[in-house]
């Protein structure tokens, strides 16, 4: 195991007899602390200002998450009901995945924000990646002014290791795994202390809908936005992340989808070009063998977008809704695509499985009326185009972070 | 398909214009026998009828066959199941073969060989254990070893279970077998590391008469040694291995091999082709150009793999040119398609296994 914050140092035999021991034992910040707040706006504004960093559209997201001004939005959520007293829950391990690069960092900075000390595991696949956040949280974590935060930091990497992260849990009062079906399966599996948390995200899967005459309608300055934000949400991460849409419904009449095609994805490809999101070679093979898997198990399926130039978005269509278009496949600028008359047709088609779906143009009211049809567990959350990766601990995977990672003593 | 002057006999303008013809009736035969595939052809919006070159033909990605099964045969019919090794954290390919497919490609093999071999069967080394099929069906490896094992005689299996090499039985097999030319055959990797670079070299062991080594599979593992092709052979030729021929194939068109050809080129067998395509555009490309390779295989009968888009990257060199006077396209694979960098939610930290 290496250390990689507060500082870089392997983890040696005295780590654990030392460091370990007394990490473990520190008392947590208060939650909504001023100490983790000015160190997540330190953060913010060194990234913001570093033209290396700020560059990185992943990066200057996370910074401008990490802003004060949006902290402070949650601050009314950390007030304890009447009678009672909110605290960190202690100890919290984060096991990140290797994907969505910033996410450890998302992660940790909520569980900070609750006032916990964290344990928080990187993969080395994600480090090339973050290295240079890295550098700059090691940068602050120096600082006298965040001792608060660098005794309550512990950012590692290790090659799996269920002894290890046994090791970890046993001092934890919480456990947050990142990651798909198989690697939640794997994690639970390993002790936690008795009267500890967990919280798991599995695989996800993510639909967009377009309203058809909407989009038809839409002067071309409205469609190049749209397909600007509809390109944020899915090719952020390569549209590997969970609330990457993967399929996408227009809903209305037969021929005003098929309008409604004609102009969202030449528009679409029009972004991909503009921004040079070619990908690379071996991604536009992948793309091509997820479109054929899929075309082999849906009938009458069509590969109706298929750029010459090998660029995505590449388009399979189906006639009509097959399970086999949730199948979780490699992303990298494939869509399937389903016409449906109505957004409410939709509906039924959700399972425990979906978790976003990015909604262009419909009513307040039909949305509402959509979101209550919906069956159990399925969809929690419709944001708008642009939002799809907007992390949001208030209210992720229908859970309420901060709630999750803070706990309530009644008082008398 | 099995021309009597050899696999290399028809010069290639001639061996493609047959290859066309044969492929585009093995197009119809998997559109007519196996829905998925048809279904596949219906959704790229493949012209109904022959194409009319070989880079109209349709083409499937090998990785296809890594995410479903393909298959132009019904459940009762298959004979066995081939499944690749596959990289770490992907599904291996799967590759059902019924009796008559299975049949093609042990001919194949044999057509193709006897242009090295001649039609004496020689005592043969295996750089491998005995075969075994396991529950999911044989092994790429396993594959390669059943359809050359026929080639030779009075096998010898130089591992032992476990791994390691039998030095003092290939002594004695050696001495046995000490009055005509061997045949030695296996993986690459294998070959290098239990043979070549491993205890019977060490041991001192060499073949009676000059002999013929035969190997494939990637190179990856002797490359990152820094082993190069010229390594390999000065190695063999301390073994009085004074032949080595490296093959190029794969389990998705097993017995369609391309044989190293006497100056290091890759030969296409007569049933067998390849084509080279944009990494990006997949639009095909001239010769002398580098890209990705197309195979294509006149032998699958059970699935449509006759077709098929590999992510080893290559170009072709020459036609027809060969020293030895070997009528076919000449190309080299040059390593395979860079991985992609992309990471997902659902991948990333799946557990090692």
């Amino acid at each position: 195991m290496n250390l990689l914050l507060p500082a870089e140092t392997p983890a040696d035999e005295r780590f654990w007899t030392e460091a370990w021991p007394a990490f473990a034992a520190r008392a947590p910040l208060a939650p909504f602390a001023e100490e983790a707040l000015l160190f997540l706006d330190a953060f913010a504004k060194r990234v913001l200002l570093d033209p290396a960093l700020r560059v990185q559209p992943t990066f200057a997201t996370l910074a401008h998450w990490s802003r004060r001004g949006h902290l402070q939005g949650y601050a009314p959520l950390f007030a304890a009901r009447p009678g009672a007293v909110r605290a960190a829950r202690g100890v919290i391990l984060h096991l990140a995945p290797a994907n969505v690069d910033t996410l450890f960092a998302y992660s940790w900075f909520t569980a900070l924000l609750c006032g916990n000390a964290n344990v928080v595991r990187v993969s080395a696949r994600s480090l090339p990646v973050i290295a240079p956040l890295l550098g700059t949280l090691r940068a602050l974590l120096a600082e006298p002014a965040f001792a608060a935060v660098r005794e309550r930091t512990l950012l590692v990497s290790y090659e799996h290791d269920d002894a290890l992260t046994t090791r970890l849990s046993a001092a934890c009062q919480g456990r947050l795994v990142w990651g798909g079906d198989e690697t939640v399966r794997a994690i639970r599996a390993l002790p936690l202390p008795a009267t500890a948390i967990e919280v798991a995200f599995a695989d996800r899967f993510s639909f967009a809908a377009l309203a058809a005459d909407h989009v038809a309608g839409l002067a071309g300055a409205e469609l190049a936005r749209l397909a600007e934000d509809f390109c944020n949400d899915a090719f952020q991460f390569g549209q590997k992340a969970c609330a990457s849409p993967r399929v996408v419904v227009f809903t209305g009449t037969c021929q005003a989808c098929a309008v409604a095609a004609g102009r969202f994805w030449p528009a679409l490809s029009t972004v991909v070009r503009d921004r040079g999101l070619l990908f690379a070679e071996a991604d536009g093979i992948a793309r091509l063998a997820s479109a054929l898997a899929m075309a082999a198990a849906v009938p009458g399926a069509r590969l109706t977008v298929r750029p010459a130039d090998g660029a995505p978005p590449l388009v399979l269509a189906a006639p009509t809704w097959q399970p086999e278009l949730r199948a979780l496949h490699d992303g990298a600028g494939f869509f399937a695509q389903l016409d449906l008359p109505a957004l409410a047709s939709l509906a039924p088609l959700l399972t425990p499985r979906d978790q976003t779906l990015v909604a262009a143009g419909y009513a307040a009211e039909e949305l509402g009326d959509f979101a209550r049809r919906l069956p159990a567990r399925s969809l929690d959350r419709i944001v708008a185009p642009g939002h799809a990766l907007d992390f949001e601990p208030a209210a992720w995977d229908g859970r309420n972070l901060f709630e999750v990672l803070t706990r309530e003593t009644a008082l008398p | 398909m099995f021309p009597a002057a050899g696999a290399y006999s028809v010069p290639v303008a001639d061996q493609q214009a047959w290859l066309l013809g044969e492929l585009n009736r093995l197009t119809a035969w998997h559109a007519e026998r196996c829905p998925a595939y048809r279904r596949i052809l219906e959704a790229m919006g493949t012209a109904p009828g022959p194409a009319s070159r070989l880079a109209d033909v349709p083409f499937l990605p090998a990785q296809l066959f890594k995410r479903t099964l393909l298959s132009s045969v019904p459940e009762t019919e298959v004979l066995r199941q081939l499944r690749s090794s596959g990289t770490t954290g992907q599904a291996p390919s799967r590759i059902v073969l019924d009796r008559a497919t299975a049949d093609r490609q042990a001919r194949a093999l044999g057509h193709i060989l006897h242009g090295y071999l001649g039609s004496h069967r020689r005592p043969m080394v295996i750089v491998d254990e005995p075969v075994r099929s396991g529950a999911g069906g044989f092994t790429a490896r396993g594959a390669a070893q059943l359809g050359f094992a026929p080639l030779g005689r009075d096998h010898f299996y130089l591992l032992q279970p476990g791994g390691a090499a039998d030095v003092d039985g290939l002594r004695t097999w050696l001495a046995a077998h000490a009055g005509e030319p061997l045949l030695f055959f296996g993986m690459t990797a294998l070959v290098w590391e239990h043979l070549l670079d491993g205890p019977v070299a060490r041991a001192g062991l060499r073949c009676a008469h000059p002999s013929l080594l035969l190997h494939g599979g990637g190179w990856k593992r002797l490359a990152a040694r820094q082993v190069a092709p010229a390594d390999f052979k000065a190695a063999a030729r301390a073994l009085n291995l004074t032949e080595t021929r490296d093959y190029y194939g794969m389990v998705e068109q097993t017995g369609s091999i391309h044989v190293e050809d006497d100056d290091g080129p890759l030969l296409t067998p007569h049933g067998g082709g390849v084509l080279v395509r944009h990494p990006r555009t997949l639009a095909p490309l001239p010769p002398g150009e580098t890209g990705l390779l197309q195979v294509f295989s006149v032998l699958p009968l059970s699935y449509p793999g006759h077709s098929i888009l590999t992510e080893d990257l290559g170009r072709v060199v020459g036609t027809d040119d060969s020293p030895a006077g070997r009528r076919g396209t000449r190309f080299v694979v040059l390593g395979r398609l860079p991985a992609s960098e992309l990471r997902g939610c659902s991948d990333a930290t799946a557990p090692a296994p």
